[in-house]
């Protein structure tokens, strides 16, 4: 029993939701484009910027470039490791032209 | 510490919590006479911090879409738990929208309003109306 915090703490290689959000889903059914951006390693809670949440938009206006983007489900997950950890923001929709 | 398990498998089984509610907006508008309630909903069960990152929302995502076939899908609340067990524990993800299936088709933004370019006489370039 008094191994069990530790056995524990080396299983602490997961990801966590932090958040959803969703807009309204074309009747089209579109293109399926989808982006994924990661955080630098954040070691010890230090973490840098947050530059990289706006390549989230960027890179779906680059991959529907002259249509509409509607359905969009986005998720903010947690990946942690010991000492370190990093966010991950995956968005996907429907590029309607 | 052995004092401890009992009230450990007491708190096992018997624990929710809701992480989020999000609603999306209603745009664009519709009547609720043409419009039915659907639903999307997936659970993942994790054993000791295993888990695929985020499966149960894309699932519950994909089931909420066919659940509503020629229509568009507004309104929607989206909204992530967790189950707790004892060593386990389940995260669910609920999607609820309303499936509106429009009675005329709705138009897009290039496609001309009702009204404009009926004085255009013939349509243009000599195309003929599609045939019935």
């Amino acid at each position: 029993m008094a191994a069990l915090p530790g056995v524990l703490a080396l299983q602490i290689g997961c990801s966590q939701l932090q958040s959803v959000s969703v807009t309204p889903v074309p009747m089209e059914s579109g293109t399926e484009i989808e982006t994924v951006v990661e955080s630098p390693l954040i070691v010890l809670g230090i973490r840098g910027d947050h530059n990289y949440v706006d390549d989230v938009v960027k890179d779906l206006k680059k991959q529907c470039s002259g249509g509409r983007i509607q359905g969009i489900l986005t998720t903010h997950e947690v990946i942690s490791w010991p000492f370190v950890s990093k966010h991950r923001i995956t968005a996907s929709g429907r590029c309607i032209r | 510490m052995r004092r401890w398990l009992p009230l450990l498998a007491l708190c096992g089984a018997c624990t929710s919590s809701i992480h989020q509610v999000q609603v999306s907006d209603f745009t664009p508008y519709a009547p609720k006479g043409n419009a039915r309630m659907v639903e999307g909903f997936a659970e993942e069960r994790v054993i000791l911090f295993s888990t695929e990152s985020g499966g149960e929302v894309r699932r519950a995502f994909e089931k909420l879409q066919q659940e509503c076939g020629l229509g568009y899908i507004t309104a929607i609340t989206v909204e992530t738990r967790t189950r707790l067990g004892f060593f386990n524990w389940t995260n669910e993800a609920r999607f609820r929208g309303l499936c509106v299936v429009p009675e005329t088709p709705i138009p897009g933004p290039e496609d001309p309003v009702e009204g404009e370019g009926e004085d255009a006489g013939e349509s243009p370039e000599g195309t003929a109306p599609p045939a019935e």
